[in-house]
């Protein structure tokens, strides 16, 4: 064996060492090198004093070369989100707590796993709060995951603001993060399936006959809540309970599954999908087969395929938790209650707004300016 | 007869349809080197092989120190004191010298499945077979990488007689060797003799094979067309032999 | 007899375990400076546990590996055997029982891999590979996509999550203790010399007499338990399994593996250098945290670090 003189008992000496090293490198480097102060570059108005009986003038003058309007930040907050940067839906989240940030002269880091893994959450949060943040904004994606060490982190003293999932227990016995942005995912999914069947009764004058779940990632809390959502409103209409299916989150497996699923069966006239990753597919499918107008789409979050097929006719309705909103607000609520003390109400919903034909042209305004909805 | 360690009477092996080799016999006293050899495809290899016991005969017996003997492993022919040395396949390169002498074999301390090894003991022992084969300047741990091809069969020879082989049989020893390190193992084929063990040549070189053979063995396709002591033929006459496929 | 003879001096500097410390130590220096706040206990127990979780079956995955085979059903195995512990301790069977079925899985996946491997002539990266994707289909499918809970963790489990000292945990000791013994295993026993030889040299191996399908028998199953020990780790702190738990991990493992010198084609690694990579990871990981950067670099770091080593590794050639 390479390492080791001796014995080959003497590796693990080496791990010792190195372990030690890495001690005394962070002891040696905590010795070196604590926060430095930000330079400020600040105005100063001096008192000239002009010949007597003449008023005593004032001048502005800049002590330092130049005039910087960027302060350095004065709060740092970790946003640890499930939603890594490859999901377009988080886009528009990343850039709204980016903004919020820049307002407010806040440090905001955004986290997002490259995959969806609870493990990589937990293990981010406890980096994070190792970095002593000021604010910690937090996707609750599983309470059960994340309680002990979410306690903790509260117990330290960190604010905690959970966003987009929350922990569903009675306010006792849950997770005490200061509040909740977000929108309800059952509800989400329910209120969709709700919207979509009084849609049928209204433009065809009958309930829909059956239905199906596209769930494009299998296992993710989020999702599984609306489709949970879904099928609970077909029970509650008396109306087959629409099967879930696992349509992955690869657009053409996505598009043939769904094709075999709805040319086998026999009553399918609604496909809901969870996500623009199983609309976009789903879409196209319905316009192949030449069915626009008797096979429709119903899905959560939106995009602009997605509005041109409202204003199709292939899809009924998206439903939009505004995810703008969902980056922007926390990080405001965040700095106001670090710097004024302001309690943030325990929930803001930042949806569930079911978008149809009629609210097109709002959502299109709120596309273009925040590239999401 | 007494003398006879190994004794094949009338091998034959087939794959499939092809005849690799035809009624077989040899015999091969204590202490005595033969060489083996005859074109490509003659049945050497597989002569080789059947004597270690990697393959099994179709027909024929095989006798060693007066016993009937059908190995079913070469492990069970490396217990019964047949070794076999690969020209290109008897270190592992990456490991030290002492661990190559004792792979498969090691001395250990402890008890059922917990054993660890000895490695004092391996070291001491391997320290003296490399004293041994003449090449003291290096030490035990060296990784054989950084041995020379000669010096690297002299640790395979060494190694079989240390676990007390009686016949040794040789691969094709000299073919990727200078001229120095073909003399030097041909000089540890000879000691080999003289500390009573056997071996069995096998080798491309005539001059090399007729330079220490007591006998030589010439195969074509599958069968024994000469076997004779050495004093009786010449290198020329073998090589002719081997070219025309017959006894001249 | 001559001591200097005896015992082969090594050159302390040029051996493969040497980068992974370097590396390890150059990238606490870079992240420090980026965030002073690195060099902090916190920082550490961080490191400490992603280490610990993925250090545990990177051991198991690098032995495989000197062994001469990979195993990719590893991060299968961690799930199902954490979702195993889960299913029957909610089921009212103790937390020993709970540990033993698991551990009874994960050696029989070791047995069937194993088999299918040696003596079907399968190679390793196919058989594992199907072990794998049969093992997570056969988790969702029970599941239904949805995370299991544990109902009420047993106090046996602490054994994983007991605070050592500050926020190291007990898993870390267990690591630590898991490190030694496959070293000595691979260094100090018959069998570790034999599966050092089958991995790199299998036909030397073999011609020596050398059970070269039971030597990789074995390894299979130390690489299955080992990822069955982390799932332990794993649901002592998590109290959930969630169907795609673990995915990826079997890539990390090997990547660890391969930066702790490990080689890819068999027979040269050590125990040492893969817990040494897998803490390389961890650094790099809450470094990257610290350092505030974008979610993404941490793969595109980990995949240009591999990428450095793998041309070094080469260019040194194969000499332990």
């Amino acid at each position: 064996m390479s390492l080791g003189g001796l014995k080959g008992i003497s590796t693990t000496v080496w791990v010792a060492i190195a372990v030690v090293l890495l001690v005394i490198g962070i002891g040696a480097g905590y010795a070196i090198g604590v926060g430095t102060a930000p330079t400020q570059f600040v105005t100063e108005y001096r008192t000239v004093t002009a010949t007597p009986g003449v008023h005593a003038m004032v001048e502005t003058v800049t002590v330092a070369v130049t005039i910087t309007p960027a302060v350095a930040p004065q709060y740092t907050f970790y946003y640890i989100s499930h939603g890594g940067p490859g999901d377009p839906w988080w886009a528009p989240v990343i850039k709204g707590a980016e903004l919020a940030g820049r307002l407010l002269g806040v440090k905001v880091v955004y986290l997002g796993p490259e995959k969806f893994s609870v493990k990589w959450l937990v293990d981010t949060l406890q980096s994070a709060v190792a970095a002593k943040p000021d604010g910690i904004i937090i996707t609750v994606t599983d309470y059960r995951a994340l309680d002990d060490p979410l306690r903790r982190v509260i117990a330290q003293g960190i604010p905690v603001l959970a966003v987009n999932v929350y922990d569903p227990r009675p306010e006792d016995q849950r997770i005490p993060y200061l509040g909740y942005i977000g929108q309800d995912e059952y509800q989400a999914g329910y209120q969709l399936a709700k919207f979509t069947i009084s849609w049928f009764q209204k433009n065809m004058g009958r309930l829909p006959t059956g239905g199906v779940v596209g769930i494009h990632e299998v296992g993710h809390v989020g999702l599984e809540l609306r489709a949970k959502g879904i099928q609970d409103a077909f029970k509650e209409a008396g109306l087959p309970v629409p099967e879930k299916l696992d349509i992955t989150t690869d657009i053409t497996k996505a598009y043939e599954i769904l094709k075999s699923y709805v040319t086998t069966r026999r009553g399918i006239e609604v496909i809901f999908t969870l996500g623009p990753l199983g609309a976009h597919p789903a879409m196209q499918l319905v316009r192949d087969l030449n069915m626009v107008g008797k096979l429709f789409v119903s899905t959560v979050d939106l995009d602009d395929k997605i509005i041109a097929g409202i204003r199709d006719g292939v899809t009924i309705a998206a439903v939009s938790q505004q995810p703008y909103a969902q980056g922007f607000l926390p990080v405001v609520y965040m700095y106001l209650y670090v710097k004024f003390g302001i309690k943030p109400p325990s929930q803001i919903p930042t949806g569930p707004t079911i978008i149809d034909k009629s609210l097109i042209d709002l959502v299109l305004k709120q596309i273009k300016e925040t590239g999401g909805a | 007869m007494n003398d006879d360690l190994l004794v094949l009477e009338k091998i034959t092996k087939k794959f499939g349809g092809i005849v690799a080799l035809k009624d077989i016999s040899l015999r091969v006293a204590r202490g005595e080197i033969i060489g083996l050899v005859g074109d490509n495809g003659a049945g050497k290899s597989t002569l080789a092989k059947i004597i270690v016991g990697y393959y099994k005969p179709d027909s024929g017996k095989i006798f060693f120190e007066g016993r009937e003997v059908r190995f079913s492993s070469p492990q069970e022919a490396r217990r019964a004191g047949i070794e076999i040395v690969y020209q290109d396949m008897a270190l592992v390169d990456y490991m030290s010298i002492y661990r190559n002498i004792f792979l498969g074999r090691e001395i250990g301390r402890g008890f059922g499945p917990i054993k660890l090894l000895d490695k004092k003991s391996m070291r001491r022992a391997a320290l003296n077979l490399i004293r041994e084969i003449g090449i003291s300047d290096k030490n035990p741990d060296t990784p054989v990488s950084k041995l020379s091809g000669g010096e690297r069969q002299a640790i395979a020879i060494a190694r079989a007689v240390y676990f007390g082989a009686k016949l040794v049989i040789f691969d094709e020893p000299t073919s990727a060797l200078s001229v120095r390190e073909t003399q030097n193992v041909l000089r540890l084929i000879r000691n080999l003799k003289e500390r009573g063990i056997a071996s069995i040549v096998i080798s491309h070189n005539i001059h090399h094979v007729y330079s220490i053979s007591d006998r030589i063995v010439v195969l074509e396709k599958g069968n024994k067309i000469l076997d004779m002591p050495r004093e009786s033929t010449t290198p020329e006459e073998i090589e002719k032999v081997i070219a025309y496929g017959r006894v001249i | 007899m001559n001591l200097r003879t005896m015992y082969y001096p090594r050159k302390v500097l040029g051996i493969r375990e040497l980068y992974v410390v370097l590396s390890a130590i150059a990238m606490i220096i870079l992240f420090g400076y980026i965030n002073p706040r690195f060099f902090s206990g916190e920082a550490l127990y961080s490191i400490l546990t992603l280490a610990t979780e993925l250090g545990i079956i990177t051991l198991g995955v690098s032995f495989l590996m000197i062994a001469g085979e990979f195993d990719l059903s590893v991060g299968s195995v961690y799930a199902f055997s954490g979702l195993i512990t889960i299913w029957a301790l909610n089921n009212g069977l103790s937390y020993p029982a709970s540990l033993s079925l698991s551990l009874a899985f994960a050696l029989t996946i070791g047995v069937i891999n194993g088999v299918i491997t040696t003596y079907g002539r399968i190679p390793s990266f196919i058989t594992t590979l199907g072990m794998m994707w049969l093992l997570r289909g056969l988790l969702l499918a029970i599941t239904g996509g949805f995370p299991i809970g544990l109902e009420r963790l047993p106090p046996e489990m602490v054994i994983y999550t007991y605070q050592v000292i500050g926020d190291l945990r007990a898993s870390s000791v267990w690591f630590l203790a898991l490190i030694l013994i496959l070293q000595i295993v691979l260094s100090n026993t018959p069998y570790g010399n034999r599966a050092q030889a089958v991995g790199g040299s299998p036909g030397v191996a073999r011609a020596l007499g050398v059970r070269v399908e039971r030597v990789k028998m074995l390894a299979f199953i130390i690489s299955s338990l080992c990822a069955a020990i982390s799932g332990q780790v794993a649901v002592a702190r998590f109290k959930i399994v969630e169907p795609t738990a673990g995915a990826g991990l079997e890539l990390e493992a090997i990547a660890a593996s391969v930066l702790g010198g490990t080689s890819l084609t068999g027979g040269i690694g050590s125990i040492a250098g893969a817990a040494l990579g897998a803490l390389l990871i961890g650094i790099i990981r809450v470094g990257l945290i610290f350092a505030g950067a974008p979610a993404y670099w941490y793969i595109g770091f980990i995949g240009f670090l591999l990428i450095v080593v793998g041309v070094i590794s080469l260019r040194r050639g194969r000499t332990a």
